[in-house]
């Protein structure tokens, strides 16, 4: 090789190594963004616990892959991101109380979401709540949300609770023009809330309740007396759809007349669209949570996967959403705690046009990014949350459906009615009652000599840590007649005595009202045990017929007046005792007010009763002079246990009890019809009544000092 | 030396030219694609009716998961306002007319567009109003009569009930055009039927609302005669009233159903009129993306291109088996009325 081609040659190869060079650089760090892939981001990880059958899990399914395709493309671009990883068990054959106890304590994992059912639901809610761990249900009991939204704010509902669906299917009867209706449903977590809110919903919208029929094992039965009611609808709350084929099967066989059913938004399930559903040629219609319309998530989802979605579609996406939404806000440094995250995701109100869609999560992850407080919304609305408890979505929205001949139709939407809130706390039931009694200001014309004294007693006719309420509540009301100058001679007290030094009792010795609160157990002396007692002995105590069993009575006579306060549990048509639900009947009531007028031991008799049902009990006394109560329900309603400890995992008091001593405390002199208001008012879910005024005295002008002479 | 130099040099410029090239979407040589974006703007709150807006939407969305490419908007406003807004906000966004697309699907919005005609730039905005006969906009306008496919329902139902069984027509409002085709047809059908049209209820007389008064459609139509055999109900949301009734006294009336297959109300619905917006809309979509061109506006569609049709109800298929035979007569008539209008 000559020098000249060396040297070339040198040229050439620098000249290639240089190209090399070049070329290796060339391409890099320009690439704009590209989507993210499921290997970018933090995983986000969320179990998922609901029902895996082949019916179900399929749509389960479609609805987790659009949350997370939309999740991961609207976080397209950003720096920082989080990509959901959801793990499945399946509700039907889970251990749920194991399978909860177990994820509940997992720190890797950001959220749960569901059960379905709302059994499972209140046994996940008890297991999330030692760990705080972020909780997303589907289905919203009553209890659900009154037990845990007091304290914790793990719980994330996202649909209003099933006092809101009860207040539609009645609403729907209302619309139809219905005037009466009738209620099927079981004694579980499910059923237990339109049972416990049916009756008082269909007061307030001025409906006749004329029955409540219990499924149980024989839902044939059940509709038969249902139908039995002639009423105009029946409400379906069934809490499986194989009931809502048994009463289908069962009011083929009845003569229906012009009986319609509304069925809850269980009969709204995916096996109303499958192939197998066997009543095509009738019509259901019903009430169900559905996406909000104008989203128009409805409308996608179906022109995706082919069928409308079906109960807890809507839920399931938005709880994904939110929990993506949340866990970039950990991933952001911005919150460290889930439940915290999502409390300032809910509250955020700065408009962004955010939807559930890639691109409106796209503006809200660009939003949260730059450290703003964007309002989300999701596809079942705007997901306003209570801003005390947060807990449960403040309104849903409501498809009316129909199903005929193998179609499924949305006849229209609704949402509930937030007129009668009382406050955002726990919307579902705070309830403003409406349809209060009228009464006559005017004298009766009965003549009743001077006072002389008083008397009172008191039964708290449950046992049991459980029940521990009805006897703290007696309690209460006992110091109240010590402070009003009773002494123990004129108190016939009777209670079991079994909760002061209770296995599961913290305070030993010790019970309460409110948590913190003073202890009312204190000095204390109980006459009776409630287990040594029979119903008809109150007969004798009330008419002071003493004896060796029952050495202390009450010895009122036409002078002196009586002061009766009930605590227990109640069924229609009589006050429990016990365990023994026919303690005190009406027929025993009545016995019992007639005695004593009879033998006139008393001047004036007031009665305070506590119990689901009492009205249907204390309309015993109408017609029997002098004497007048108040029930915390009328004859077809519960009465609602209220101050939930999670100190001791019990039901302290019910607000019957409490609103009555907060009056009393604050106005000593407060007249009858007064105290009535602000009872009425304040109990929550069921319609305080006064029975037998015309009977009594002008309640306008008679006050409880005549019954309780506070010093 | 000079060649080797020359080799390397176009061993160079050639390595340049490969370097950045290929297949890759993201390459910083040519610009990457965005998506195209399609845009709907419905009446206000006018999502989930189940009838005319949610088929417009299923459409675009079968249209944007099917096509590569294409992001699906839409606004269903809670206020005119709103929905104004996002009209406002995409014309003062959008770039490229190939790359944007804009859909008003109701004529509620038919004045946006001669609002804001100055700041319509066919350069950059392709905007397609439906429900539109207007020519004289920026803006591609397309309708789709309905007087034929009435005039082809009622014909046939007066022809199938007997002269002596009357018709009652329920209709929203008297301001509304495509309502007053829509009776035009109806009536028209009757009476060449030999038939009649008992009444015509106007839910909203001096206004142009109407659209949702279930309850009095309920109660209206509970008062029809027992010589009236069919009530056509054309009230939007109203409609819904009068299904109700049906179910609730079967038996008593035959309501058709309105826009979609309505069979799943009721089993007094016979049959329903078809107004296939969706298809409309599905091909203006499928032109724009292409590249295509759009017909000229208003472009005009009814009965005799397809767009509209009956659907006879499953239960009912043997009582109409011969529907078809009023079919070109109707297609005449509704040529002989557009030319009239």
């Amino acid at each position: 090789m000559t020098p000249s081609n060396k040297f070339g040659t040198r040229i050439a190869a620098f000249c290639l190594f240089v190209f090399a060079l070049f070329f290796a650089v060339a391409c890099s760090d320009d690439e704009p963004a590209s989507l993210p892939s499921e290997a970018e981001g933090t995983p986000c990880r969320i179990a998922v616990v609901l029902p895996l059958d082949e019916t179900h899990k399929p749509v389960w399914e479609n609805t987790v892959e659009l949350a997370v395709e939309n999740i991961l493309r609207a976080q397209s671009g950003l720096e920082k991101r989080v990509r959901p990883e959801v793990e499945w068990y399946d509700e039907n054959t889970e251990n749920i109380s194991q399978l909860m106890e177990t994820l509940a304590k997992r720190t890797d994992l950001n959220a749960i979401v569901g059960p379905y059912h709302s059994a499972h639901s209140q046994e996940a809610a008890y297991q999330c709540a030692k760990t705080d761990k972020t909780l997303f249900t589907l289905s919203t009991s009553a209890e659900l949300i009154r037990v845990f939204s007091q304290k914790h704010n793990f719980l994330w509902a996202l649909s209003e609770t099933d006092i809101s669906q009860c207040e539609m299917l009645l609403s729907k009867a209302l619309y139809y023009h219905g005037k009466s209706v009738s209620l099927l449903a079981n004694d579980d977590i499910y059923g237990q809330t339109f049972i416990d809110w049916f009756a008082f919903q269909a007061k307030e919208l001025g409906l006749e309740a004329r029955g409540v029929h219990l499924l149980g094992d024989n839902p044939q039965k059940a509709c038969r007396e249902a139908f039995a009611d002639g009423s105009d609808f029946i409400l379906v709350a069934a809490s499986a759809f194989s009931e809502v084929e048994a009463v289908l099967e069962a009011s083929k066989g009845e003569s229906t007349g012009t009986t319609r059913l509304l069925f809850s938004d269980t009969a709204f399930s995916t096996e109303l669209q499958s192939d197998g559903f066997a009543f095509r040629p009738s019509m259901i219609e019903g009430v169900a949570v559905s996406p909000d319309p104008n989203t128009g998530f409805a409308t996608l989802y179906e022109s995706r996967f082919g069928k409308s979605p079906s109960n807890g579609v809507p839920q399931l996406y938005d709880a994904l959403m939110m929990t993506a939404y949340a866990a970039f806000l950990l991933e952001q440094g911005i919150c460290t705690d889930m439940n915290e995250a999502l409390k300032q995701l809910v509250d955020g109100r700065e408009a962004c046009q955010a939807n559930w869609r890639a691109e409106g999560m796209a503006r809200v992850f660009a939003a949260l990014a730059q450290g703003g407080s964007p309002d989300i919304e999701g596809c079942t609305g705007n997901l306003e949350f209570d801003t005390m408890v947060y807990t449960n979505v403040l309104h849903s929205t409501y498809a009316n459906w129909l199903a005929y001949d193998g179609t499924v139709t949305v006849l229209g939407h609704t949402g509930s009615n937030g007129g009668n809130r009382v406050d955002p706390t726990l919307a579902g039931w705070n309830w403003v009652n409406t349809v209060q009694q009228e009464f006559e200001n005017e004298s009766t014309g009965i003549a009743y000599p001077a006072l002389n004294d008083c008397y009172a007693v008191l039964v708290a006719a449950s046992t049991k840590w459980s029940n521990y309420r009805h006897q703290a509540d007696i309690l209460a009301i006992y110091q109240q007649l010590k402070l009003a100058g009773y002494d123990d001679d004129h108190i016939v007290l009777i209670m079991e005595d079994d909760l002061a030094n209770h296995p599961n009792n913290p305070y030993p010795g010790q019970i309460f009202v409110t948590d913190g609160g003073e202890n009312v157990y204190r000095n204390v002396k109980i006459d009776y045990k409630l287990s040594d007692l029979r119903p008809n002995d109150l007969i004798d105590i009330l008419t002071g017929c003493a004896s060796h069993r029952l050495p202390h009575v009450v010895k009122a006579g036409e002078q002196d007046n009586v002061f009766l306060f009930w605590s227990g549990h109640g069924v229609p048509g009589a006050l429990c005792w016990d365990e023994e639900s026919q303690g005190l009947t009406t027929d025993m009531a009545s016995r019992l007010f007639r005695t004593m007028h009879e033998r006139k031991c008393y001047r004036k008799l007031i009665g305070f009763i506590e119990t689901c049902y009492s009205g249907s009990v204390l309309k015993a006394a109408e017609g029997i002079p002098g004497m007048l109560f108040f029930t915390a329900a009328n004859e077809l309603e519960t009465s609602k246990a209220d101050m939930f400890s999670y100190d001791m995992l019990t039901y302290l008091s019910n607000r019957f009890t409490r609103i009555f001593i907060e009056r009393i405390t604050a106005d000593k002199n407060i007249a009858l019809r007064d105290l009535y208001l602000d009872m009425f008012r304040n109990t929550l879910g069921s319609h305080v009544m006064i029975y037998n005024a015309p009977n009594f005295d002008n309640i306008y002008k008679c006050t409880m000092q005549e019954f309780m002479n506070f010093k | 030396m000079v060649s080797l130099l020359r080799n390397l040099l176009l061993f160079f410029i050639a390595g340049q030219l490969l370097a950045c090239s290929g297949d890759d979407a993201t390459s910083s040589i040519l610009p990457e694609e965005e998506a195209k974006t399609l845009c709907l703007l419905f009446s206000t709150n006018g999502l989930g009716d189940a009838s005319y807006n949610d088929p417009i939407l299923a459409a675009a969305a079968n249209y944007a998961f099917t096509h590569d490419g294409i992001d699906l908007d839409y606004l269903s406003p809670k206020s005119l306002e709103e929905g104004e807004a996002y009209f406002l906000r995409w014309l003062e966004t959008a770039t490229d007319k190939d790359r944007s697309l804009m859909v008003l699907t109701d004529n509620v919005y038919g004045s946006l567009p001669e609002k804001y005609k100055e700041r319509i730039d066919p350069e950059r905005h392709c905007i397609l109003q439906l429900d539109s006969r207007r020519d004289d906009l920026p803006v591609h306008t397309a309708y789709i009569h309905y007087y034929g496919v009435c005039y082809w329902a009622a014909r046939m139902q007066s022809t199938f009930t007997g002269t002596h069984a009357e018709s009652a027509i329920m209709k929203a409002n008297n301001r509304n055009p495509v309502l007053g085709e829509m009776e035009a047809g109806l009536t028209h059908g009757v009476e060449d039927a030999g038939s009649n049209v008992w009444f015509t209820w106007v839910l909203d007389p001096d206004g142009n609302r109407g659209f949702d008064l279930p309850q009095t459609a309920y109660w209206l139509v509970g008062e029809v005669p027992a010589t009236v055999s069919t009530v056509y109900a054309i009230a939007g949301g109203s409609n819904m009233g009068v299904y109700r009734f049906t179910r609730e006294f079967p038996g008593t009336l035959l309501v058709p159903g309105i826009d979609t297959d309505q069979s799943g109300l009721s089993s007094d619905v016979p049959f329903s009129l078809l107004k296939h917006t969706d298809r409309l809309l599905t091909e203006y979509i499928a032109r724009w993306d292409n590249g295509e061109p759009q017909p000229a506006s208003p472009c005009v569609v009814g009965l005799a291109e397809g767009y509209t049709d009956l659907v006879i109800s499953k239960d009912y298929r043997q009582w109409y088996a011969d529907y078809m035979k009023f079919k070109e007569t109707a297609i005449e008539k509704e040529s002989a009325y557009d030319t009239l209008e």
